[in-house]
């Protein structure tokens, strides 16, 4: 009997690639099982999450705020676990004292050149645009171009996150309402000079009833009342009226020292008259008393011999009264004697007073 | 035991088909409602009610063909689509230019979120809607107040918030009724005049200025003046006082020289001598020319001798 001959070849193949593809199979499951549990633990491990210490953090499971009534806010400088996404969720809240500035009511200074360009100042009015150039009316009908800035703390993150879609919108146009109120129960001099940190504390105080009312979890801390300023075409204006306000401190300034140097002159003449008064009083009382004393010591003299005591006496006198004499000119025949008694001789200070008075003796001749 | 070890040994490709399983059923059969939303679960487009499916935030269960209408349950601040400042006439005839916003929510109350779902149905439509209701109750509130009630010198009649109150009541009212929606607040962001009139109001203030500027340089000068006439007033009634101290003073002195004279009375002639020696002397000391006869004494002796004799000898 013969044998056919088999041929083996093929079922070799097969046996070969079935063999490969199981082997390729179970890499892959081997593989897959890798990869499942790296999901698995990368999963778990996105749960993990830091709160900052400037920072509040609510946790959402579900979407439902967790934690019970009060404690819902998750401790702040520490790591914590929740479930990732879909199942869980973390909300961030800034912690950090919040700022916002509004320049809603300055004027358009772009096409100026800038914030920091400075404006221009000019007489001729132009009109402001609404929508582009932001002011405030004042009490008095002026109009006002102001910059205001606000920091608040976020002092319930639950009410805060719970209460606005757009916190920052709201907070905005609450405090920029606030604001053009007071205004317009303010004078623009008020606002521009008088007091202008009365005017930023009253907007603080009604900023801060505003935001208690509107219950949105925040409590404001601080009102900056920035750059202030009247339309750009009034400006110069306006430094009219504070030169004028110089001048006007000038002159009651002025007034005020010659108040005080006339009072104090007055002053040193009232005791100067009062001591010339009392010098007078003295002398008068000395020399009297002088008198009367030399009177009672002649008395005895004269009541003895009075005309040998008169002649005396007029002796004296005229020796007294002519020892300063400077020349006397005595007459050959009997005549007139004229004696002069105490020359005031002119003192030259300088050669220009004296060319004057030389001026004035040429010029005019004595009558 | 072989084949169930087997079935085992694919854990992963079947745990990978659980877990898509999984998220398909769950996603077809639960929905999440978050804490700042409302949702309200419709069958073929009926809302179901809140007791059967639960509109708390958290997770819930649903049916696979219901679907969930959602909407933001926090309040939401604009000022209107359009016409944000809108030129409105006062009550007195002038013009002024404002902008309103409010601050509004769908209500809490489940007819009303109801309501809104309905009549509104989306973001878009219920903005469209509120700004109508903006814009009338906004140009009706401030075409019923005069200019004066929103500003004023005197700060009692300023009655912005009143206006705002205004504002609000009515936009609330009919927002709630007709919509559902809650107002929560209503501000006004803008007050101004047109822009043309701008102007006017700029060279008035101009014309103020230059006014104050002359009359703060004539108050200066006035309260200068003041100061100035009442110092010499001052002065003159200082000197005028002093000048009264001054006299008493010599008049005591004046009297108390009075009784040394009841001394002279001894001897009046010699009293009178003495008196006009001292007269004499207080004279001579003065710049002056004494006139004289040279036959007087003692100038007589200076003449010659026969001149000096005696008449008699």
């Amino acid at each position: 009997m013969a044998t056919t001959p088999v041929d083996n070849t093929h079922d070799n193949e097969i046996g070969e690639g079935a063999a490969a593809l199981v082997k390729t199979t179970k890499l892959m499951i081997v593989m897959l099982r890798i990869a499942i549990a790296v999901l698995l633990i990368a999963y778990i491990l996105s749960g993990f999450f830091y709160v900052e210490p400037t920072e509040y953090a609510l946790v959402l499971r579900f979407g439902k705020i967790s934690g019970t009534a009060g404690e819902e806010i998750v401790e702040s400088g520490s790591w914590q676990w929740t479930w990732p996404k879909p199942i869980g969720e973390v909300v961030r809240i800034p912690k950090k004292t919040q700022s916002l500035s509004t320049d809603y009511f300055y004027f358009n200074d772009e096409y100026l050149g800038g914030p920091e360009s400075k404006p221009v100042l000019s007489d001729s009015a132009g009109p402001l645009v609404t929508g582009t150039d932001g002011y405030l009316l004042t009490k008095d009908e002026n109009i006002l171009h102001a910059k205001w800035g606000l920091t608040y703390d976020i002092v319930d993150p639950v009410i805060f996150y719970t209460s606005q879609v757009d916190a920052d919108a709201t907070i905005r146009r609450i405090f920029e309402s606030t604001i053009l109120k007071r205004i317009a129960r303010t004078a623009i001099d008020q606002a521009l000079y008088a007091d202008p940190d009365d005017l930023r504390k009253k907007v603080k105080r009604d900023t801060l009833k505003a935001f208690e009312k509107l219950n949105i979890g925040i409590k404001v801390k601080f009102v900056n009342f920035g750059e202030s300023t009247p339309p750009r075409s009034s400006v110069l204006a306006f430094y009219e009226v504070q030169k004028s306000e110089h001048v006007k401190q000038t002159l009651i300034l002025e007034a005020e020292t010659y108040r005080n140097t006339t009072t104090q002159s007055a002053k040193g003449l009232a005791k100067r008259r009062q001591a010339e008064a009392e010098a007078y009083a003295s002398e008068l009382v000395s020399s009297v008393q002088a008198e009367a004393q030399y009177f009672n010591q002649l008395l005895e003299q004269y009541q003895k011999k009075p005309d040998i005591a008169i002649r005396n006496l007029i002796s004296i006198t005229r020796q007294h009264v002519m020892q300063d004499a400077e020349k006397i000119l005595l007459p050959a025949s009997p005549g007139e004697i004229r004696i002069r008694l105490n020359r005031v001789k002119p003192t030259v200070t300088d050669d220009t007073t004296a060319a004057a008075a030389a001026a004035a003796g040429s010029g005019h001749r004595p009558h | 035991m072989a084949e169930d070890k087997r079935v085992f040994q694919h854990w992963p490709v079947i745990l990978m088909v659980l877990i898509v399983a999984a998220i398909f059923l769950i996603k077809m059969l639960t929905y999440q409602v978050d804490t700042t939303e409302y949702a309200i679960v419709l069958r073929f487009g009926e809302p179901q009610a809140e007791t059967v499916r639960p509109r708390a935030p958290g997770l819930h269960f649903k049916l696979p063909w219901e679907t969930v209408w959602r909407q933001d349950n926090r309040v939401q601040c604009f000022e209107g689509n359009m016409g944000e400042f809108e030129e409105i006439m006062t009550a007195d005839g002038k013009n002024i230019v404002v902008s309103v916003f409010i601050g509004w929510k769908i209500g809490s109350a489940a007819e009303d979120q109801l309501m809104f779902m309905e009549k509104l149905g989306d973001l878009t439509t219920a903005t469209d809607q509120l700004t109508e209701l903006l814009r009338t109750y906004r140009s009706g509130v401030f075409g019923t107040v005069n200019f004066n009630t929103l500003v004023n010198i005197d700060e009692e009649k300023v009655k912005l918030d009143q206006v705002e109150d205004e504002i609000h009541a009515a936009i609330s009212n009919n927002a709630k009724a007709l919509y559902g929606i809650d107002v929560e607040f209503v501000g006004i962001r803008h007050l101004g005049f047109p822009d043309n009139v701008t102007t006017d109001v700029i060279k008035r203030m101009q014309a103020e200025r230059q006014t104050k500027s002359a009359a703060t340089k004539a108050e200066g000068e006035a309260k200068a003046m003041a100061i100035r006439s009442q110092a010499d007033l001052d002065v003159r009634k200082q000197m005028a006082d002093a000048e009264v101290a001054a006299k008493a003073i010599e008049a005591a002195a004046e009297t108390e020289v009075a009784s040394l004279y009841a001394d002279f009375e001894a001897q009046p002639e010699l009293a009178k001598l003495l008196l006009r020696r001292e007269t004499a002397k207080k004279i001579a000391a003065n710049e002056m020319i004494i006139i004289m006869d040279a036959n007087e004494e003692p100038w007589i002796m200076f003449q010659n001798d026969t001149d000096n004799q005696p008449e008699d000898e």
